[in-house]
């Protein structure tokens, strides 16, 4: 197994964009859960396998096309991920298999493929952050208090809480321009 | 959420479609399920096949010469390709001071290839080998022809004529961490088999007992088993003897 590890993005992102030795594993590293989790949501257990590897081939192959400065790999592969389930549900739909007699309904519709990457992947946006900006950014979007709150609550500069915050806003912003750049 | 507008530096387009993903957001949003741990190996697979269906339909997979002295002079992009794709990228910039037998870790193995190649000069013919060289994760068999050129310099263009996709094999991987206290495990670069001390074998079968036993696997040496040994010398004899120009032994498959 690819051992998980940190991964310094912007490196990643501009190696995996260069063809570089090592980047796809690298990527698969940081990003093979999300996506495969995704898939596993979606599908059933064998074909998310299967459809994690055709997202992490297909990106490999179309790395020329992926853009740094245009969103995070994470959102990029993610928003390949939703094509190539949305592919899989279409092709379903035209043709059910004969030997998959069971009904697909215990998984979320086609139709939520592509609000569900994206929920996800703003879940991984929160879920990177180291603890404190995580605990701060919940409390701003689970408790919906202010930053000045949150600074009150926590006896933190103001300032502080607000680059938190921002900071993980431009996370979020990054990871769904790089889904959008999938299209 | 977000929070007010005016705390942050944030497009008003952007926090809209932000507050409308984040009041769906669940507790599933945020589960996460470690992939199968043989998925790495069949995504590794498939992409070296890619890479390798596309050298192979531009024709020649490696191409590299020596010159009189037996130093390697040129390298095509499949060299580059290929070493790369082998995980030893010390092998991408040549060092013009280095033979091409300085590459052999196993004598046998290189004095077969110096008669060879000697024989190919002194004919001034072509030879072809067949040959194993096999990544972690894919079989591949490729055809080598040898070819004699002006002023002493030999042409070698290999040619990948099959592979075979196969899960990770650990023992071939340039990176794996190896247990050095124990001896070198063998692999014949003809036919692709390992010894064990007692008997050669597929090396995926090999790898297998071994990872019963062990934590680290052990370094390999590529060498020729004897099957192999025994057909190339014969060949070669025969070629010395009898032929106008020698053609390397076909070693088992």
């Amino acid at each position: 197994m690819v051992e998980r590890r940190d991964t310094a993005e912007p490196d990643l992102e501009s190696q995996f964009a260069a063809g570089d030795d090592g980047a796809l594993e690298a990527a698969y590293a940081a990003h093979g859960a999300l996506v495969y989790s995704y898939c596993r949501r979606m599908l059933e257990t064998e074909r998310a396998g299967d459809a994690t590897q055709r997202v992490f081939v297909g990106a490999w192959r179309s790395r020329g096309r992926y853009r740094p400065d245009a969103g995070t790999i994470a959102g990029w592969l993610i928003g390949m991920a939703r094509f190539t389930v949305i592919d899989i549900l279409r092709a379903d739909e035209l043709q059910p298999p004969p030997d998959r007699p069971q009904p697909r309904d215990s998984r979320p519709p086609a139709g939520d493929a592509t609000h569900i990457a994206k929920r996800m992947l703003v879940g991984e946006a929160i879920a990177a952050l180291p603890e404190r900006e995580r605990k701060i950014v919940q409390l701003a979007i689970f408790e919906d208090l202010t930053a000045a709150q949150i600074a009150a609550r926590y006896d933190l500069p103001l300032d502080t809480v607000k680059a938190d915050i921002q900071r993980a806003l431009e996370r979020m912003r990054r990871h769904l321009e790089g889904f959008d750049h999938a299209a | 959420m977000p929070p007010e507008a005016d705390d942050f530096d944030i497009d008003p387009a952007f926090r809209d479609r932000l507050a409308r993903i984040i009041s769906q957001l669940d507790a599933t949003d945020f589960e996460r399920v470690d992939p199968p741990d043989a998925l790495w190996g069949r995504i590794a697979a498939a992409v070296t096949a890619e890479s390798a269906r596309a050298q192979t339909q531009s024709g020649t997979v490696v191409l590299y010469s020596i010159n009189a002295d037996d130093v390697v002079i040129a390298v095509d992009e499949g060299w580059t390709a290929f070493a790369r794709d082998n995980d030893a990228p010390e092998l991408v910039e040549l060092d013009p001071a280095r033979t091409l037998w300085s590459y052999f870790d196993n004598d046998e193995t290189r004095d077969l290839w110096r008669v060879l190649i000697q024989q190919v000069r002194a004919k001034q013919a072509q030879a072809h080998v067949p040959l194993r060289c096999d990544a972690p994760h894919m079989r591949r068999w490729f055809e080598m022809t040898i070819t004699s050129a002006p002023n002493g310099a030999v042409h070698f263009r290999s040619l990948l004529v099959f592979e075979q996709p196969r899960p990770s094999v650990s023992l071939l991987g340039r990176r794996t961490e190896r247990n050095n206290e124990t001896p070198a495990i063998p692999v014949c670069s003809w036919c692709g088999k390992a010894f064990d001390g007692f008997r050669w074998d597929e090396i995926e079968e090999l790898a297998r007992d071994l990872r019963l036993l062990e934590d680290l696997v052990p370094s390999i040496t590529y060498g020729i088993c004897p099957t192999c040994r025994d057909l190339m010398s014969a060949d070669l004899l025969v070629s010395e003897e009898t032929r106008s120009s020698p053609r390397s032994a076909t070693p088992h498959r």
